[in-house]
């Protein structure tokens, strides 16, 4: 349908005025030739679905996908999409390190380098000399085939990614408590919850299209409360009916306190405990529900309240909504949990309050972890990418599991190593020292986003290390560390699956071909791997090739989705799994008998943990711990990190976009004005922030919703980067580090 | 104040716009027609440093009524904040919305209809029932029946 | 409905005061400036007189703006 005569009248009347300027006229309205293709959003891990926009071969506008989970809706970041696609700062050409600066490659020669420097590392040091650091934002398929190439090929398990610094805590807490990874509920779950118990999550800001969900549900629901956990009053807090703030790291003695109320006012359900539930302590499920009660009763409300500095009777309101008979509660958390020294505890301790109500499995109850990237459930954590993984939920230290994927990846009986590889902050920290000579970075930004930055940096830089970094843009505080830089393509000039927080694979088709000679990270691999003779391990031409092989792999096991083959995936608006096979729906409740086809008809009960080798879930006893550094006279204040609206992660491809490129992009110090009174410092002041790792400057923000002895500071901006000042303590299970939570001292400069 | 001369009549007599119906596009004879200097294309927007302060933070004051409305509303909650769709305060500063960006989040509503997504354009202004920053809709049918 | 470019000229340094106070006027659609001395702007109304009238209306009621001069003229009889 054309433009109407009158739109056309004012559009070439706007273009004449601004051409009588010398400026350039309006954007011509469209003509209906575009073409719109299905895909998902680049960004976080709620995954809206969405259509690109191609005229030209070039990404116009995308629009919500109405028949996905999103309903249409895009929050800004998603909009905006379309500028980063040919921004200035795309990578469009292989670059060679030389000197302090670098050189333009061809591919034949900085493939070959590669392939020679890594070739050389493994045959004079052995395979566990190279790694590789990927990325929850990743497609599935490009995971895949880094780690079939590294563990099965190379024969190391040096293999990790950036989930490891987001959704660690998250996974190790399904697993420990459930046995298997991943969410039961999903995200319908919202429309059906009475009460909503959101801790360490500024979901209003990080999953806006979910808090939309979350708002819709309050207005429409019947009494729906709304609960929020959080040392910060954030625009999340702006719908709470009830908003807890505490001092950082006692979240731990909150929740405990609550779990106390529901016993002590009899709003646990018997026949769950009893049916679903076994107790237990450090990793033995050994204990029994005295114990677990005896661990309670030093957790009372006022008990926690003194310890968390927030009032008691909060504390049993909280729990009060969340156990009230009869009603249905969600919870949803997300850093806030997990990037804590003893983020596992406190996932534990949270899915606790499901397991002694009952309150999962149902609609509108259940513990829903919010995912931060966009495929870091399907690529990284269901794909088994991590340094101690195998895919779909089997584990290196397991000699079962290690001949089952032998025989899936026909190599010979013993090529995959014993021996778990390193963790992240392990894995740099051996580039630190040698260990690791080789590292290969894909699709991430560790040079800005790993905790105590300074010192990975100069890891990255070290005599003898060798680093190679695939990214779409140039420079980013990591590709100017590295020793060759690859040009990635970005999003929509590639295919493959991604899958979000609720379980749910989608498939991202094509749209444009690459800027420059950029290539998909699936093409890259397959060539490495060619060059270091593992050929035959990455035989595919294409991501839709290696799809074929994932199934097969994934076939039988909890995390089975073989019966989502490509081509239901381009029909269908993405799918949930279990679905094990063709013609299958798909799973909403997994562990549900009648709904998850992976629990037997004939189970005598409502659930079953199948992941479980009783079937029963694990309430842990977890006390109290503090944050691996509290404050004290020389580093009085908490610093604690977080997210704003207009940006995502390390901003490479928010920064691009007009309308964010100004706007919440500098990272500014969050002061309440007590603090800032005492340090003399108003709006708009410079102040010095430093921690026992690092410092930098920041400009002031004094704002009430901080918290009296907290500082608050965003990740985005590459230029004032939060995690100079950062501790890279790690969560012993998770090994995920403690970004959410150190001490500093704050100056005026 | 003083009456001054008529600089569009002129214009449009002096360029001979006067009778155009339809197409044709001429710069005017007088002084305002010749090219302005290669500068910077600028913004209608006033100039404001909006790295340190939010369109809300200025605007609670510079047009206190259409914050709070904004705020109040379906917008204000999914903070869906002004440059999302007046753009920034730079070139691409719209003071007056495109409602075809409205569909980049509303394609359900601005395709008139579920399923209806690729290729068709917006049914009509969105303005015409939405009244702007409060977003209210007016009217007593609801055409998007069935929507969320 | 008749729909005219135009050039606003401001006094010098005014443009962007001028173009804050003229976001308010029905009629006017602002479009981009040089930052100094020079808005444009598309004018809609119902007739040439309308558009006329209009523009003498923003020049005898703003000091600092100097002149509106149309760039081109349109008119859509009939249209939507």
């Amino acid at each position: 349908m054309a433009i109407s005569r009158r739109d056309f009248l004012k559009t070439a009347a706007a273009a004449s005025a601004l051409s009588a300027l010398g400026l350039p006229g309006p954007v011509a309205a469209a003509d209906g030739a575009t073409k719109w293709v299905k895909s998902v959003c680049r960004y976080c891990g709620t995954g809206c679905g969405l259509y690109v926009g191609v005229r030209d071969d070039k990404v116009v506008a995308v629009q919500g996908d109405p028949e996905n989970h999103n309903a249409g809706f895009l929050c800004v970041k998603g909009m905006l999409l379309p500028q980063i696609m040919q921004a200035p700062g795309r990578l469009l050409h292989p670059l060679v390190r030389q000197g302090d600066g670098f050189r333009q490659a061809s591919w034949e020669e900085a493939m070959g380098l590669v392939a020679a420097r890594f070739g050389d590392t493994i045959a004079k040091y052995g395979p566990d000399a190279v790694g590789f650091y990927g990325s929850g934002q990743g497609l599935t398929e490009e995971t895949y085939a880094a780690n079939k190439l590294f563990k099965a090929g190379i024969r190391t398990n040096n293999v990790d990614g950036n989930p490891r610094l987001c959704m660690a805590g998250a996974t190790a807490g399904y697993v420990s408590t459930f046995g298997k990874d991943e969410p039961m509920g999903c995200y319908e779950d919202i429309d059906h919850a009475d009460v909503f118990f959101i801790i360490g999550s500024n979901t209003a800001e990080a999953h806006p299209i979910l808090f939309r969900r979350i708002a819709r549900r309050k207005e429409t629901g019947r009494n729906v409360k709304v609960i929020v956990i959080d040392p910060r009053r954030t625009a999340t807090a702006r719908i709470a009916d009830l908003h807890i703030a505490f001092t950082p790291g006692t979240d731990l003695a909150i929740l405990n306190a609550m779990a106390g109320v529901l016993f002590a006012e009899g709003l646990v359900d018997e026949a769950f405990l009893r049916d679903h539930v076994t107790f237990g302590e450090g990793a033995e499920p050994s204990r029994s529900r005295t114990d677990y009660e005896r661990l309670l009763a030093d957790y009372t409300p006022a008990k926690a309240a003194a310890m968390a500095g927030c009032r008691a009777e909060d504390i049993v309101q909280a729990a009060r909504w969340f156990g009230e008979k009869g009603r249905t509660a969600i919870s949803m958390w997300c850093m806030g949990l997990n990037q804590r020294a003893r983020g596992v505890w406190a996932n534990n301790l949270v899915h606790n309050l499901h397991l002694v109500t009952g309150k999962i499995g149902v609609p509108g109850s259940t513990p829903l972890s919010l995912t931060g990237q966009p495929n870091a459930c399907g690529g990284v954590r269901d794909g088994g990418a991590l340094s101690h993984l195998l895919p779909f939920g089997r584990v290196v230290a397991n000699e079962k599991h290690r001949g089952e994927m032998e025989k899936l990846w026909s190599v010979p009986a013993g090529t995959l190593s014993p021996k778990n590889g390193f963790a992240t902050i392990d894995l740099f920290r051996a580039v630190e020292e040698g260990k690791v000579k080789s590292l290969w970075v894909m699709c991430t930004n560790p040079g800005q986003s790993l905790p105590n930055v300074d010192r990975y940096r100069k890891a990255m830089r070290r005599e003898g290390a060798f680093v190679v970094v695939t990214e779409a843009f140039h420079p980013t505080r990591t590709s100017e560390l590295a020793d060759v830089v690859l040009p990635a393509a970005l999003w929509a000039e590639k295919e493959g699956v991604y899958g979000c927080t609720e379980r749910r694979y989608q498939l991202l088709e094509k749209s444009v071909p690459p800027q420059g000679e950029a290539r998909p990270d699936f093409d890259i691999l397959c060539d490495l791997a060619r060059r270091l003779g593992h050929g035959k391990l990455l035989p595919w031409k294409s991501p839709e090739e290696a799809w074929a092989e994932i199934l097969a792999v994934a076939k039988g096991t909890p995390y089975d989705f073989s019966g989502m083959t490509r081509d239901r995936l381009r029909e269908a608006h993405g799918l949930l799994w279990p679905l094990p096979v063709e013609g299958h729906p798909g799973t909403k409740r997994r562990y549900v008998k009648g709904e998850d086809p992976l629990v037997p008809a004939a189970h005598p009960q409502r659930m079953k943990f199948y992941g479980r080798p009783d079937g029963k879930a694990v309430v842990w006893l977890r006390p109290q711990k503090p944050p691996e550094e509290v404050t004290d006279a020389a580093y009085p204040l908490y610093l604690t990190t977080g997210r704003v609206l207009e940006h995502w992660h390390t901003a490479t491809m928010t920064s691009r976009c007009k309308e964010l490129a100004h706007t919440n992009l500098e990272t500014v110090a969050e002061l309440h004005p007590q603090d800032a009174a005492r340090l003399g410092v108003k709006d708009g002041d410079t102040v010095r922030i430093a921690s026992r790792r690092g410092a930098e400057k920041f400009a002031v923000k004094v704002t009430d919703a901080s918290r009296v002895g907290l500082v608050f500071l965003h990740m985005h901006d590459p230029d004032r980067m939060c995690n100079h000042l950062t501790i890279d303590a790690v969560d012993p299970i998770s090994r995920q580090p403690e970004f959410k939570i150190c001490a500093v001292k704050v100056e005026r400069a | 104040m003083r009456a001054k001369p008529n600089t569009f009549r002129t214009a449009l007599v002096a360029a001979a716009l006067f009778s155009a119906a339809g197409l044709g596009a001429a710069c005017a004879g007088s002084r305002g027609g010749s090219k302005a200097p290669a500068s910077r294309a600028s913004v209608a927007h006033p100039q404001v440093d909006a790295s340190s302060q939010s369109c809300a933070g200025c605007h609670a004051d510079a047009t206190p009524q259409i914050a709070k409305e904004w705020e109040a509303g379906r917008h204000g909650l999914s903070l869906v904040r002004c440059y999302v769709c007046h753009g920034s305060t730079g070139a691409d500063f719209r003071a007056r919305p495109d409602t075809a960006g409205c569909r980049s989040c509303h394609s359900l509503q601005a395709m008139g209809g579920p399923g209806a997504v690729a290729g068709a354009e917006p049914r009509s202004d969105c303005f015409t029932c939405h009244a702007p920053h409060a977003l209210s809709a007016k009217g007593k049918t609801n055409p998007h029946a069935g929507l969320r | 409905m008749v729909v005219a470019g135009v050039v606003i000229e401001t006094v010098a340094g005014a443009g962007a005061r001028v173009a804050a106070r003229l976001l308010r006027e029905p009629g006017v659609e602002l479009q981009g400036g040089d930052g100094a001395r020079r808005i444009a702007a598309v004018l809609e109304g119902r007739s040439g007189e309308t558009l006329e009238a209009l523009a003498q209306r923003l020049v005898d009621g703003d000091d600092e703006i100097l002149g509106v001069y149309p760039t081109f003229v349109g008119s859509d009889e009939g249209g939507s």
